[in-house]
């Protein structure tokens, strides 16, 4: 693209504000080495990443679909996944679920500080896993008085989805970090 | 980053590389394709890549059929995925702990395949946990492997130079302990020889009475010395250490500063110092006078009358843990109080700081709802915890008395029969009520001890952090002429995404260099390299021929001045801040950079002048005066190097022509980058350096780029165009 179209496109205020829908009356996806492909609206894209819009309070709905070699630009939302048919809902499962990867823990093994680092044993949905974080740190983000969210020092990102869900010892173990 | 993890010997045979095939590369890779855990291995030969996942092949794939390798990354994930000509192919998947690895081989890899691919840039990044043992790195070091010290042998360290003081300390806590002791010593002699029978003559009485006194004086001295001394004590501790840790944040660099955040390095700074002065005050200065009292009080039980004594002793497990259990409820409990106040505390906070917010949408009354909802769950909490204070603390005194009540008990029985002398009772009783107070508060030891070990811990954790930028030992200091070069420079905060690729440019002594570029781009970022706030990846940059990595830092930043995007004025007065960098300067110097920035005029009508004082960021001057003000600051140390990102972005027209024309004239013959998105503020510059896609785009004059129709071309079209807008509607 070159920088004069680039200027019309700011100046065209209706394309950059406007939310195009996607749904099963414009797209199709079809699925293409593991990653999906998308046709709307006669434009064609090889492949397109889906991101969330709301990956907390929205997780299934308001997906933002954009090309995967231009990022920048949004291609459209899909407000509602469930209007499309099972494949493409499967399709679009693999790809929030090649995106999007936080373990949501089940229980907690153990919880130690030392060094101040606090680092946690737990087993997840995903499997067994370690993890530490800094003491005292913002690596704590409470989605809401029972959600809370870990984030460790690599980055990665371990979900407790209701803490009252876990027992009172593992709660107990945690309650520090709290 | 570590690239070459040693296959195990099962692995080994599981992947059957052929006996020529050369292993280049090898990680962990924790996921597998449908994003579960897994215990897989990726190995990267010089002819396949072939993933284990267990000791099966889960996935081959021979480097003929690549033409580029590229590592992915997600939220909380990332992946390999190969670009085979005819599609693309997902290799492996990995969470973030081993992203940077997978990107730096991906590099390697296509540095490797083809001469057309760029250089592969090492990444910075470092492991985050033990490659070892998977125990977090403290200071790149793993604590477990390299066998560092634990924290109670480095409390020990920094209690040593403290000795003198501390030999005191203990000395008078054992006085304290002696004198409470004997005094129920004196006490028996006392009934036993004057009151009970009260044969004893008043005079024989008076020497008694006199030592008990004595003892009671020394007693309290000794207490009152102890604690002063305490105190003092960990004031001193507690000040030395603050100073300690904050001499070390200021070298560490950026990069650690930015991952921490803020405030957690100021709870480090303040809170867990004051721990351990807490620790001193509190506990150490009880810890041997408690102790000394009890075992003494106890050994001397059993010589009066040890059946009693067993009777006395009998409760003490069950008080110790009565009392731990009780502690530890009240610990919660008051944490959870606190918790909620910190919570009314920084709403509250926001709020009045964000109160033109609060006011301009309306929003008082939905402000002053939550409030209340908080201050209400405050009050439940509050009156919880009084209640459960009120219920408990006189049980757990009956507990603790009920030792004393069996020991009266039985002795009384023992007095009545006349087995046992009616003044050892008195004393034995005095002892048995001795024992339990210490017991109580040592009942609360392990935690006290615990919170301090934890608070050194953090403390040790920034203290053991080795800077990442640091100057080498023969950093040179050199007066800067102004040559510039960026040779060759990539750069990436985080290896996967890299903010600057392959910028290379010269610039000479005195130029006047204009950056330009789409937000986000990397222009900031640019000039935070040449400040070495941040090393660059690959590459260098030159400053009269000297990487920058060579000179003396602070040496190096006290002949660049700099103007902020986000600048930043400290809580003082305008004087203080425009004197920031170069505290020594003169009133004249002040008000020529003041008027260089065309700050004077305005600052002079302020009530109080150069004196007024501006609180926190400046918050009673406008975005405007803030910049001057920043202006007056970088150009008063008269540097040799000037940077300006977006300096003069919220002046009106009419001042940033007044800045531009007087920085012009001190400006003259200093090597000079100002960043800037209005692109009329550029107009004087020499050349422009356009930046797009991490990349140079374009360098030249401005007539040279404008002829040229490229990129700047566009952008000066789009903002005429846009200026003209308001006029076409008009
Ligand atoms: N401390 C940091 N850690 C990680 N990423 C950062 C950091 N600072 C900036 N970035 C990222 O690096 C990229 C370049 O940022 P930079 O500040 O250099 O842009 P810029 O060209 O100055 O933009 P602007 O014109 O908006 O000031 C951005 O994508 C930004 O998100
Ligand atoms: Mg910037």
């Amino acid at each position: 693209m070159t920088p004069l179209e680039n200027v019309n496109d700011l100046l065209n205020v209706e394309q950059s504000i406007g939310v195009r829908r996607l749904s099963p009356r414009n797209a199709v996806f079809t699925p293409s080495g593991g990653f999906a492909a998308l046709d709307v609206e006669g434009e064609h894209y090889d492949r397109v990443v889906v991101c969330r819009a709301f990956p907390f309070t929205e997780p299934d709905r308001w997906l933002s679909v954009r090309p995967a070699d231009d990022v920048k630009h949004e291609i459209g939302l899909i407000e509602r996944p469930d209007e499309f048919d099972e494949a493409t809902r499967a399709l679009l499962d693999e790809q929030l679920a090649l995106r999007y990867f936080t373990p949501k823990i089940l229980r907690i093994r153990s919880a130690v500080d030392k060094h101040g680092f606090s680092t946690i044993d737990a087993d997840t949905d995903r499997g067994r896993c370690k993890f530490s974080f800094r003491g005292g740190s913002d690596a704590v983000t409470r989605l809401s008085e029972t959600r809370v969210i870990f984030t460790d020092l690599d980055g990665d990102r371990y979900e407790i989805p209701d803490v009252t869900k876990l027992t009172r010892r593992e709660q107990k173990k945690i309650d520090v970090y709290l | 980053m570590h690239l070459h993890f040693e296959p195990t010997p099962a692995q080994l045979s599981a992947a059957a590389l052929a006996k020529d095939e050369v292993l280049r590369y090898a990680s962990p890779c924790d996921l597998d394709q449908k994003g579960g855990y897994a215990d897989g291995f990726a190995l990267f030969t010089d002819r396949r890549f072939l993933l284990l996942i267990g000791e099966r092949i889960a996935v081959a794939f021979d480097w003929a059929d690549c033409l580029a390798l590229k590592c992915e990354v997600y939220v909380g994930c990332g992946a390999l995925v190969a670009d085979t000509g005819e599609g693309k192919r997902l290799l492996c998947r990995f969470s973030l702990r081993h992203a940077d690895r997978f990107c730096e081989i991906a590099g390697l890899v296509n540095e490797a395949l083809s001469p057309a691919h760029p250089p592969a840039v090492p990444s910075t990044a470092r492991e985050q946990y033990c490659v070892k043992c998977g125990a977090p790195l403290v200071g790149g070091t793993c604590a477990a492997c390299s066998g560092r010290r634990v924290s109670l042998e480095r409390f020990l360290d920094l209690c040593k130079p403290y000795i003198l003081p501390l030999t005191v300390i203990s000395a008078l806590m054992l006085a304290v302990s002696f004198c409470t002791l004997y005094n129920q010593q004196v006490v028996k002699v006392v009934l036993r020889d004057f009151l009970k029978d009260a044969t004893g003559e008043f005079a024989g009485l008076i020497p008694y009475l006199l030592l008990m006194a004595g003892l009671a004086a020394v007693n309290i001295a000794a207490a009152a010395l102890k604690k002063i001394l305490c105190v003092r004590l960990g004031a001193r501790m507690s000040m030395d250490l603050r100073q300690k840790v904050f001499d070390k944040l200021q070298t560490l660099s950026m990069s650690y500063i930015g991952r921490g955040k803020a405030g957690e390095l100021m709870n480090r700074v303040t809170f867990d110092t004051v721990a351990v002065r807490d620790f001193m005050d509190h506990c150490f200065g009880n810890l041997m006078s408690n102790l000394v009292t009890m075992v003494g009080a106890v050994v001397l039980m059993f010589v009066l009358n040890a059946k009693l004594a067993i009777l006395a002793v009998v409760f003490v497990p069950a008080v110790l843990l009565f009392s731990r259990v009780f502690n530890r409820k009240v610990f919660r409990l008051f944490r959870a109080q606190a918790h909620k106040n910190d919570k009314i505390k920084s709403r509250l906070q926001d709020v009045i700081s964000g109160i033109r917010v609060v006011k301009s949408f309306g929003r008082e009354s939905r402000e002053a709802e939550r409030f209340n909802e908080y201050s209400r769950e405050l009050a439940e909490t509050n009156s919880r915890n009084e209640a459960f204070w009120a219920i408990f603390f006189p049980l757990l005194t009956l507990a603790m008395g009920l030792g004393i009540h069996f020991v009266q008990y039985f002795g009384g029985v023992d007095v009545l029969n006349g087995v046992m002398p009616v003044e050892e009772l008195v004393q034995f009783t005095a002892y048995a009520s001795l024992i339990y107070a210490p017991l109580r508060w040592m009942a609360g030891l392990p935690r006290m001890i615990l919170r301090m070990l934890n608070a050194m811990d953090r403390i040790y954790g920034v203290l053991d952090e080795e800077p990442e930028i640091a100057d080498r030992p023969d950093a040179v200091r050199h007066e800067i002429a102004g040559d510039v070069v960026f040779d060759d420079v990539s750069f990436a905060y985080t290896s996967y995404e890299p903010v600057l690729q392959n910028v290379s440019f010269t610039v000479r002594r005195g130029e006047k260099i204009g950056l330009v570029g789409a937000s986000g781009v990397g222009k900031s970022s640019l000039i935070n390299l040449l400040m070495r706030l941040w090393d660059v990846n690959g590459g260098r940059i030159l400053i009269d021929g000297i990487d920058v990595r060579d000179y003396d830092a602070a040496d190096l930043h006290r002949q660049i001045g700099v103007v902020l995007q986000e600048n930043f004025l400290f809580s003082g007065t305008v004087l203080d801040n425009i004197r920031y960098a170069c505290p020594g300067a003169d009133m004249e110097q002040v008000i020529r950079a003041a008027k260089t920035a065309n700050a004077h005029d305005f600052i002079c009508l302020l009530p109080d002048g150069y004196n007024t004082y501006i609180g926190e960021k400046g918050h009673k001057l406008s975005g405007g005066e803030r910049q001057r003000i920043a202006i007056a600051r970088a150009v008063l140390s008269d540097p040799r190097l000037l940077i300006l990102d977006e300096a003069t972005s919220s002046l009106d027209t009419e001042s940033e022509e007044l800045v531009q024309q007087a920085m012009e004239r001190l400006t003259g013959g200093r090597t000079t980058f100002a960043i800037a998105h209005r692109l009329s503020t550029l107009r004087n510059a020499d050349r422009i350096v356009v930046l797009a896609d991490h990349r140079v785009a374009e360098i030249g004059t401005h007539e040279e780029l404008m002829k040229k129709k490229g990129v700047y071309y566009g952008l000066i079209t789009a903002q005429s165009k846009l200026h003209r807008l308001p006029k076409a509607q008009s």
